[in-house]
């Protein structure tokens, strides 16, 4: 049974654009308009609050992209990461909230006699566990909410990896995982909450400052900018460069000397360091951390995020996390039962029509668009009256222009 | 833990190895052999028990069990053809956009049903000869798990003869091995893949109609088997019969003794899943794994 040596992820990479720098201006532009919401729905109870969620979706989809789009290994796991930071901070403000209930006064003092969340007084739990009180302080909850899942993720990379566990068995091997945990926090509600989770959430306190609604929208949107402005960095970088010769043809790159496994694991670690920052931020405006986030389902759905948008791209992946989730409002406020099946065709449409997602697609047509101009030949009346005029085209260049993410 | 407990244990590891081989036995086919991620293939599962539940309520059809084994296989069997005619077809060599895809038809799938049968659990009832338990010595065994440990031998039977025994398997064989010159020399490849495709996937239909009589039958039903499935082809070894059978035995195996142990289901499943993780990591072409060499 020999299979056919096809590259795992046979769609091709984005044309790369003929004037990087108006990409660039586009993409900046596009980081503006993100914050565009916090004008247009600055006092809405309603939409402001789902604009904050999308924009924690966005963070985490680019962390599926940056290890699926860029590097060809499609976790069906993620939502491990971004639950570690869900829980992280989720027992901090639980805890916190537990603290005011008490009519306990700041600062918050960890130790075995604080105030029980109320999950935990259910089920009669004598006092917060040990590993927990230590969490109240925001600050910690935030630092491990990143630095977990960089840990586990590196971990799980440097086994999986160095075995040379890829495509698809990876794959698997990470959504099994998902699954233990999943049942796991599932089946200690003493210490978890449960299916239910932590409710009630405190609002995030930081330095000082309470962020809520508009102050929320700034500081999720604003760690989305930053978040990719780095990626933007890591992915144009060499080591970007040799993370797509991998997802193209891994056995070229190792054949060249590279440690493949070695920057495979780093951009897993990366992109589990983001995932749990998203999470973060996704409890912290969605004021409720339940096991819902490390479904198997929520993980998927993250790829298909990534998919719509674009896969490697980074900008695709931003709009295919607000373009969805915004579809996934609007038909669920009207027709709830049938959005199951508009997602389910979007998981088809999507691979079998739009393999490279809407900026990719666009990318390919602009592509398309220049090579026709570049075939059909300038009109002769133009040339022959004023032929001391250079063509207003930039000639093109004699070698071909470096591959750039957008 | 005396000795019923041991035989608890021991008819457990039976009967939930069983539905673990019969479940696991499809993907075997389309995973293992064909290399297609089929996501979906829980919900032909949860189609396999809807259709047993329409065959055997008196509301609609109120034939019997031994009826709706088959039409579960001929209904998901046509589902699984028509899928691969009108989608995976298009996906062979793209197995992660298969993963996908798939994903999508079982969400779709999921849906309709839900929307046509409602939320509510549906019951199931068997016939009357599979209704006691057989006794041996102090272990008492129900029927219906060694009837279910039988039909998960009748199917791995069938699956043997017809890979190994008949001119179709032989052609299905050469498809998988070279795909290229088994078309030179006259195989219709298309239609091998998708014959073979409907089978396996008719399996997953028998496994559902199999499964819903022993539990009942409800949505999301192939949901909490397609992962565990999974597990069970890549620890035996893709495309070993052999291997889905020791890896599906070893499974289940696993889950009822430390469940027993630990007396807590989940908890059980946690730390087999965990295990078998950690045997996949060490041994990554599975316990039976083929010996070949492969590019990539």
């Amino acid at each position: 049974m020999t299979s056919p040596a096809t590259p795992l992820n046979s769609v091709p990479s984005p044309q790369p654009a003929r004037s990087p720098w108006l990409c660039d201006a586009f993409v900046a532009l596009f980081l503006v308009a993100l914050f565009l919401p916090a004008y247009f729905f600055a006092g809405d109870r309603y939409w402001l609050p789902l604009f904050t969620r999308y924009m924690a979706l966005a963070i985490f989809a680019l962390s599926v992209d940056l290890i699926w789009g860029y590097t060809g290994l499609l976790s069906l796991g993620q939502g491990l990461y971004f639950g570690l930071g869900v829980y992280a901070v989720g027992y901090s403000l639980k805890l916190q909230q537990a603290w005011h209930a008490a009519g306990r006064t700041t600062p918050y003092v960890p130790g075995p006699d604080m105030p029980l969340p109320d999950f935990m007084a259910y089920c009669r739990l004598p006092h917060v566990p040990a590993w927990i009180q230590p969490l109240i302080d925001v600050r910690l909850a935030l630092f491990l909410a990143v630095f977990l899942p960089t840990v586990a993720a590196t971990l799980f990379g440097l086994v999986t990896f160095r075995l040379r566990i890829k495509g698809v068995f990876f794959s698997l091997v990470t959504q099994a995982l998902l699954l233990a945990v999943f049942t796991l926090v599932d089946n200690n509600q003493p210490i978890t909450g449960g299916r239910v989770g932590m409710t009630y959430l405190n609002k995030l306190e930081l330095f000082g400052a309470k962020f809520q609604m508009l102050s929320m929208y700034y500081l999720v949107t604003g760690t989305l900018v930053v978040a990719f402005l780095g990626c933007a960095l890591l992915t144009r970088s060499k080591f970007g460069r040799i993370l797509t010769a991998i997802r193209d043809n891994e056995n070229r790159v190792l054949a060249l000397g590279y440690n493949t496994a070695m920057y495979k694991t780093f951009i897993f670690a990366v992109a589990g360091g983001l995932a749990g920052l998203a999470g973060a931020l996704y409890v912290a405006a969605m004021g409720t951390a339940g096991p819902d986030r490390l479904d198997i389902a929520f993980s998927i759905e993250v790829v298909i995020l990534v998919a719509v948008g674009g896969r490697g791209t980074l900008l695709g992946a931003i709009l295919g996390a607000v373009l969805v989730n915004l579809a996934n409002t609007l038909t669920s406020d009207a027709y709830p039962q049938y959005w199951p099946i508009l997602l389910g065709a979007l998981f088809i449409g999507v691979v079998l029509f739009l393999p490279e997602g809407i900026v990719g697609g666009v990318l390919k047509l602009a592509a398309r668009v220049r090579r026709w101009r570049e075939t059909v030949p300038e009109p002769v009346p133009v040339a022959a009256k004023e032929p001391a005029l250079p063509p207003l085209d930039l000639p093109a260049p004699a070698v071909a222009p470096e591959p750039k993410g957008v | 833990m005396n000795a019923t407990d041991w035989g608890a244990a021991l008819s457990n590891s039976l009967s939930l190895g069983s539905i673990l081989i019969l479940t696991a036995l499809g993907l075997a086919i389309t995973f293992g052999v064909m290399r297609v991620i089929n996501m979906a293939h829980g919900e032909m599962l949860m189609l396999g028990a809807y259709a047993a539940y329409v065959v055997t309520d008196p509301a609609y059809l109120g034939l019997n069990l031994y009826w709706a084994i088959p039409i579960s296989f001929l209904v998901v069997g046509f589902f699984g053809y028509l899928l691969e005619v009108c989608l995976i077809r298009f996906l062979y060599g793209r197995p992660l956009d298969t993963l996908l895809a798939t994903w999508g038809v079982g969400l779709i799938v999921q849906q309709v049903v839900l929307l046509q049968f409602g939320t509510d659990l549906k019951p199931m009832h068997l016939p009357e000869v599979l209704q006691g338990h057989l006794t041996f010595g102090e272990v008492a065994i129900p029927t219906y798990r060694l009837f279910i440990v039988a039909i998960t031998g009748l199917c791995l039977l069938l699956v043997y003869l017809w890979f190994y025994r008949t001119s179709f398997g032989l052609k299905i064989r050469a498809v998988v091995q070279n795909r290229a010159m088994a078309s030179a020399l006259g195989i219709s490849t298309r239609r091998v893949d998708s014959l073979t495709f409907a089978f396996a996937t008719g399996l997953a239909g028998v496994a559902g109609c199999v499964l819903g009589h022993l539990y009942t039958v409800k949505v999301d039903m192939g949901a909490s088997y397609i992962v565990e499935a999974f597990m069970v082809v890549i620890l035996g070894g893709m495309g070993q019969l052999t291997g889905t059978v020791a890896g599906g035995t070893l499974i289940g195996a696993g889950n009822s003794v430390v469940e027993k142990v630990l007396g807590n289901t989940q908890m059980a499943k946690v730390i087999v899943l965990g295990l078998v993780i950690a045997a996949i990591m060490i041994r990554p072409s599975g316990l039976f794994a083929s010996k070949e060499r492969t590019y990539d």
